[in-house]
């Protein structure tokens, strides 16, 4: 029992692995993980087996980008059932560089001031906490 | 299924009420819009040689069980599942099935008993939370209200455009003795109501309802048993979404590449539809549907909906019955109740919501990931 003795350590948890890859601090940025396609270069976000441009089977994960612009939006007044975020909140649709769309809720943003074509960055959020304390983190997008 | 062959009839229509009825059974509904649909049509149930059940949260095998309660008669019964487009898309299999002259006459039930409140998009994931729910981001009305602040963006269409939907399927489902609501809502209250999804305002989201349709469907030859005045399903064709690089899309299908086919199958176009049902789940479907049918410009559906085009008096009548705000959603019922309504459209039995002249008439119809469109015409 060598590390129990400084209190508990809190780890940061992903809400669901395989989708992003976590920063290695609390103040770094998590990295969305899609597919690109090894014979046409398309990217693609949720990860896909299979390429739609060109039938290629066996895409590679790819790293995606961490800046996109505001593809659109709406300010929702009520949250899904099972949610972890709070009404009234942005959801959009951000699309990447690389051209995917990505579904994210905007933090740290006026909610009267979210336009289409806002630059936007992905961040880390905390989503909650599991049993043990520590922080089950996911990502969101904020405004540039 | 296209135009060769023989044509289809719609020979019979039929519903129960959309509404909520909790002293009522799935099988109570399916069997009573059923037994309208064969009156309405002159069969009785030894006449049916098929039957098809549209059906999205019943359980397995509840078509069965329906077309036992009408009899047992040995015909082959199948559920069909493309969420709130399963029953138009069930009509689709009866009428191949007919044209391929495998069955003769077919009857097509669709059925549901919904839970009250927002439709739960995320449970796809199995097991518990699925990531998209936790996320904030499994919104169904949020699907719609995000394609009209693009529209909005892009087009300059306006929160009011979007409201003006809703005030006329309100208008339309109080001349409507099946509607689920017969009240009239001024602008004014829907764009008051409490905000869902910007622009999407309560009353511009489809309740949750329970109901029923039926629609019986046969062979050009047999109709001329039964009727001098038959309404044809003369195309109805489905499709999902379509891949361009390097797009964006939020659509459910491609719908004006779709009703570009529809059209040629059926040598007609969009300026002749007179009357059309459209997949108002939330307003914007309406905005977005009438430019992707051709009935207007591509970013000019918000002021052609709110100059009254859509209107039962005028250009292109649509959602005549109240459509899904005002009607209803019993989702496995209303495709069939789309075309129930296009039906007595076309003969001329719609009483207070009747279009004058009606010849051609129109359905789109989407699930989720996947959408139906159909041409019924005299
Ligand atoms: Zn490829």
């Amino acid at each position: 029992m060598s590390d129990s003795g400084e209190g508990s350590t809190k780890h940061m948890v992903p809400l669901r692995a395989g989708i992003f890859r976590l920063p290695d601090t609390p103040e770094g940025k998590p990295v969305l993980l899609g597919s690109r396609c090894p014979k046409c270069g398309a990217y693609y976000f949720p990860k896909r087996h299979i390429c739609i441009g060109c039938g290629h089977d066996g895409l590679d994960e790819a790293e995606l980008s961490a800046r996109g612009k505001v593809w659109t939006y709406t300010i929702a007044g009520q949250t899904p059932p099972g949610s972890l975020v709070e009404a009234p909140y942005a959801l959009a649709v951000v699309e990447l560089p690389e051209k995917v769309a990505i579904r994210a809720v905007l933090t740290d943003v006026d909610l009267d001031a979210v336009r289409v074509g806002m630059d936007v960055e992905i961040t880390l959020a905390k989503m909650k906490e599991d049993q043990d304390g520590n922080d089950v983190v996911s990502y969101k997008f904020r405004p540039v | 299924m296209g135009n060769d062959g023989t044509r289809v009839v719609v020979l019979g229509v039929g519903l129960h009420p959309f509404g909520r009825f909790p002293e009522k059974s799935m099988s109570d509904l399916g069997r009573t819009a059923a037994l309208e649909a064969m009156k309405d049509a002159g069969v009785s149930y030894n006449d049916i040689q098929a039957g098809y059940c549209g059906r999205v949260v019943a359980s397995t095998g509840v078509g069965l069980n329906i077309f036992e309660e009408l009899g047992s008669t040995g015909i082959p019964v199948t559920n069909v599942e493309l969420a709130c487009a399963s029953s138009s898309r069930a009509a689709e299999f009866a009428a191949t099935a007919i044209k391929a002259g495998v069955h003769d006459m077919c009857m097509v039930v669709g059925v549901e008993k919904m839970p009250r409140g927002m439709l739960d998009l995320g449970q796809s994931g199995g097991g518990g939370m699925s990531f998209a729910g936790a996320m904030g981001l499994a919104l169904l009305p949020g699907e719609y209200a995000m394609q009209a602040r693009r529209h909005m963006a892009l087009h300059g269409s306006k929160r009011e455009h979007f409201a003006q939907v809703s005030v006329k399927a309100h208008k339309n489902g109080c001349l409507n003795p099946y509607a689920q609501y017969q009240v009239p809502l001024s602008l004014e209250e829907v764009m008051n109501s409490r905000m869902v999804a910007d622009p999407i305002t309560l009353y511009q989201c489809c309740p949750t309802s329970d109901g029923a349709s039926a629609v019986v469907l046969c062979s050009e030859e047999t109709a001329r048993r039964y009727t001098t005045k038959p309404v044809y399903l003369t195309v109805s064709m489905g499709a999902t979404p379509i891949y361009t690089p390097g797009e964006v899309q939020l659509s459910e299908g491609p719908t004006a590449w779709l009703a570009q086919r529809v059209y040629e199958k059926a040598g007609l176009g969009s300026e002749d539809v007179d009357v059309a049902q459209c997949h108002d789940a939330f307003t914007p479907g309406e905005v977005l549907t009438v430019e992707k049918l051709g009935f207007c410009k591509e970013g000019e559906g918000g002021v052609f909906v709110w100059e009254g085009n859509t209107e039962i008096t005028g250009k292109k009548p649509m959602n005549t019955d109240g459509g899904l705000l005002s009607r209803g959603h019993p989702m496995g019922a209303t495709g069939g109740a789309m075309i129930t309504e296009i039906v007595r459209q076309l003969r001329g039995q719609a009483g207070p919501r009747q279009v004058a002249n009606a010849r051609v008439g129109m359905i789109h119809n989407a699930g989720v990931g996947g959408i139906q469109l159909s041409i019924l015409t005299t």
